[in-house]
């Protein structure tokens, strides 16, 4: 007998997280609003100064009123989630403790930072705060060892990011791809979906289309770095921090739209030549 | 605990060395395969352990003339085996030394105890006796060693027809070496020993507990051969079946996914791990062909559920998953049911059932993060966004230190070989009280 034989079945991946009718998500006390964070450059740099009247948001294919263009007004919760698989060692590891010192020497006093590492164990090193000492020492402690679960650490960074109000950048830094999850990716990224936090993923190395990290990065309105060497992490870090500072925040209140599904959002700036990068949509109701 | 994940793939390549002192050789051999003390890494084993590749590769050409010889001599019909050529063409006072030497021991042994001891012997040194390079530093390899910092892939290819492992760690290759010849002469030695494997308790012992060892130890590339010489001699034995599902089923991982992958861009090396979807079948064919072996093989139902739950068969799987849980009778294996149970549960949209489920295994294993982690997914998807926070942030109160943490999930594709050990003593004890097996 061979174990060799030839097949050709399709695989169906399990997605435990199938998108339900769910409650009705609320940004505000009172009002339904839709929040939207947009980074706008020209000729690749963030074009600033713009205005509500200066967006056009279409929901579902229907115009939409911009109620607010929020920029660099709004504190930043900035949560680290750091790879601490086998892979990550010795030049690497030093490489990203340093990376992630000169980020947290970038916030400002009154943002937040968090601490999230992972191997194929999930790990809060430091919880939202702003003493970032705290998460300084968190990075210095964490040590490298077994497989890497990113699925899982995502997810976790996600939902970090979500205990709290404020505006969450989730910055990802993996060296590889996910060996241990449990979580499956096509569920998480079905979460990521519905969340407001934008997740910004940094990988050493080339990731394919499909990649989970690369999928994470565009459904939430980010962008993947790819490294060719962790020499260069610093300043891709600080780099997206201050990329994020330069994004606004959009805010409106859904008019003529069903209220729940998927709503396909476009973010289009009356300014030619203009570049907008924006959250693909986001369901209602989650 | 250990989870660098260690993906041995394998290569064609060839050798060639000049073949040396094969009399002395082949009486070294016989000696140790008396004296050989199973389950040690003793003398005898460091002795032919130290032989390099070379002197392997001739050795194999002068034990299977030595085989057939033997064979004659008892009036047995001759084997069908491959005949290897030697390096260099075999002198006639060598071929009359070797048929000496296999008559004398024909007279001298009980002739199936002996390969039988060699199958053993052979076996420990592929287990127990390090490496150290001794198979691959042969004069013509130290030309060309292996060596990751010199892009080892892109040199080795080049080179020959036989086998090269790649070692990867989270997925990323780390080494390469030439394959251990061990495995086949002990193959080879046990084959010939037995008229009726299927009957034979020490081709089943051998087999299995060899198998387990291989998969046990991540070393897929000598595991896939070895199973498919284990079910060539014995096809219909549950046991290996299940073995071959399990290895299918951790090919179609994510971890060796990417080992594999990590591969793709070598030209002119190329894996035999398949695409999940391949690996996906062939696991849920062997687990079927086990259970249809033995219908009780709970363990085999198990995993047959999770494998139908990743084709996207999620009521089958639940089904199975169902059907498997009275049988397991051990809190890991039931840890694990109830983890996949929840997840086609949730796939099947049965909230309810799916949160059962993973609060069952999270009561099983109170330190385990994956079905916190489940329970956070579930509770975010049906839009409980407090419920999801609650969820991980249970998993963030557990103990920090990975030696502290408890979760089954991370041991999952070596669970089915968890007792190795066990099925090596029961492999060796025969032979270490003298009996004849």
């Amino acid at each position: 007998m061979n174990l060799r034989a030839p097949v050709g079945l399709a695989l169906l991946l399990a997605a435990s997280g199938d998108p339900i009718e769910a409650q009705r998500a609320t940004f505000s006390a009172k009002t339904e609003a839709v929040r939207v964070d947009v980074l706008v450059t020209d000729n690749g740099r963030p074009l600033l100064g713009l205005m509500p009247a200066d967006f056009e948001l279409l929901d579902n294919g229907v115009a939409q009123q911009i109620d607010h263009a929020s920029f660099e007004q709004i504190p930043l919760n900035v949560i680290l989630t750091l790879d601490m698989s086998d892979s990550v060692a010795g030049e690497r590891l030093d490489d990203l403790r340093s990376a992630g010192r000169s980020l947290l020497g970038a916030l400002k006093k009154d943002e937040h930072a968090a601490l999230i590492t992972f191997s194929h164990v999930v790990t809060l090193g430091s919880e939202l705060t702003t003493d970032f000492d705290r998460v300084r020492a968190g990075i210095e402690a964490a040590e490298p060892t077994g497989g890497t679960g990113l699925v899982d650490a995502s997810f976790a960074s996600i939902m970090l990011g979500e205990s709290d109000v404020e505006r969450s950048l989730v910055l990802v830094f993996s060296d590889g791809l996910d060996t241990a999850s449990w979580l499956a990716p096509d569920a998480v990224l079905d979460v990521a979906r519905r969340s407001d936090a934008v997740v910004y993923g940094i990988t050493a190395g080339r990731l394919r289309r499909g990649d989970f990290l690369r999928d994470l990065s565009e459904l939430t309105g980010g962008r993947l770095y790819e490294v060719e060497s962790t020499a260069d992490l610093g300043p891709v870090f600080v780099g997206v921090l201050e990329e994020f500072r330069h994004r606004y925040l959009l805010s409106y209140s859904p008019n003529g739209v069903s209220k729940d599904g998927w709503h396909r959002l476009e973010v289009r700036v009356k300014r030619r030549g203009a570049t907008v990068k924006a959250r693909p949509g986001y369901l209602a109701g989650s | 605990m250990h989870l660098g994940l260690i993906a041995a793939l394998v290569f064609s390549v060839s050798i060639q060395t000049p073949a040396d002192e094969p009399i002395a050789r082949m009486s070294d051999w016989m000696a140790a395969v008396e004296r050989h003390k199973p389950g040690t890494a003793d003398a005898p084993a460091r002795l032919i352990g130290a032989w390099s590749r070379a002197e392997l590769r001739d050795f194999q050409s002068d034990l299977t003339f030595l085989l057939g010889v033997v064979e004659a001599v008892n009036g047995l019909p001759p084997r069908k085996r491959p005949m290897l050529r030697p390096s260099r063409p075999r002198p006639r006072p060598v071929v009359s030394a070797i048929r000496g030497l296999a008559k004398e021991l024909a007279q001298r042994c009980d002739w199936n105890q002996f390969l039988k001891r060699a199958a053993l012997l052979h076996a420990d040194i592929a287990m127990l006796v390090p490496l150290e390079r001794s198979s691959v530093q042969t004069p013509s390899l130290q030309a060309d060693p292996p060596s990751p910092q010199a892009d080892p892939l892109r040199r080795r290819r080049a080179s020959s027809s036989g086998r090269i492992i790649v070692e990867t760690e989270d997925g990323v290759a780390l080494d390469i070496e030439y394959g251990t010849l061990h495995w086949d002469i002990g193959r080879t030695t046990l084959e010939s020993a037995a008229r009726d494997p299927a009957r034979d308790e020490t081709v089943q012992a051998w087999y299995r507990a060899t198998t387990a060892y291989l998969e046990n130890e991540e070393q897929f590339a000598y595991a896939v051969p070895h199973l498919n010489a284990g079910l060539h001699l014995l096809p219909g034995d549950a046991r290996l079946l299940f073995y071959a599902g399990a290895l299918h089923e951790a090919f179609a991982s994510p971890s060796v996914q990417a080992a594999s992958r990590a591969l793709e861009s070598r030209p002119n090396l190329k894996s035999e791990v398949g695409s999940v979807e391949a690996e996906l079948e062939l696991a849920e064919r062997f687990f079927r062909q086990t259970l249809a072996a033995d219908p009780r093989f709970a363990e085999a139902r198990l995993r047959l559920g999770r494998v139908l739950g990743l084709r996207g068969r999620h009521e089958e799987a639940a089904n199975e998953l169902r059907r498997s849980i009275p049988q397991l009778g051990d809190t890991q294996l039931v840890y694990y049911a109830e983890l996949f149970l929840g997840h086609e549960e949730a796939a099947l949209r049965r909230r309810d059932g799916a949160r059962e489920h993973f609060e069952r295994a999270a009561t099983l294993y109170p330190r385990a993060q994956s079905p916190r982690l489940a329970l956070g997914l579930l509770a975010r998807a049906y839009g409980d966004r407090p419920g999801a926070v609650r969820s991980v942030k249970e998993v963030f109160a557990l103990p920090p230190q990975e030696d502290e943490r408890e979760d089954p999930w991370w041991e999952y594709h070596k669970a089915h070989v968890r007792n190795t050990d066990a099925l090596l003593d029961e492999l060796r004890l025969p032979f270490l009280k003298g009996s004849k097996p």
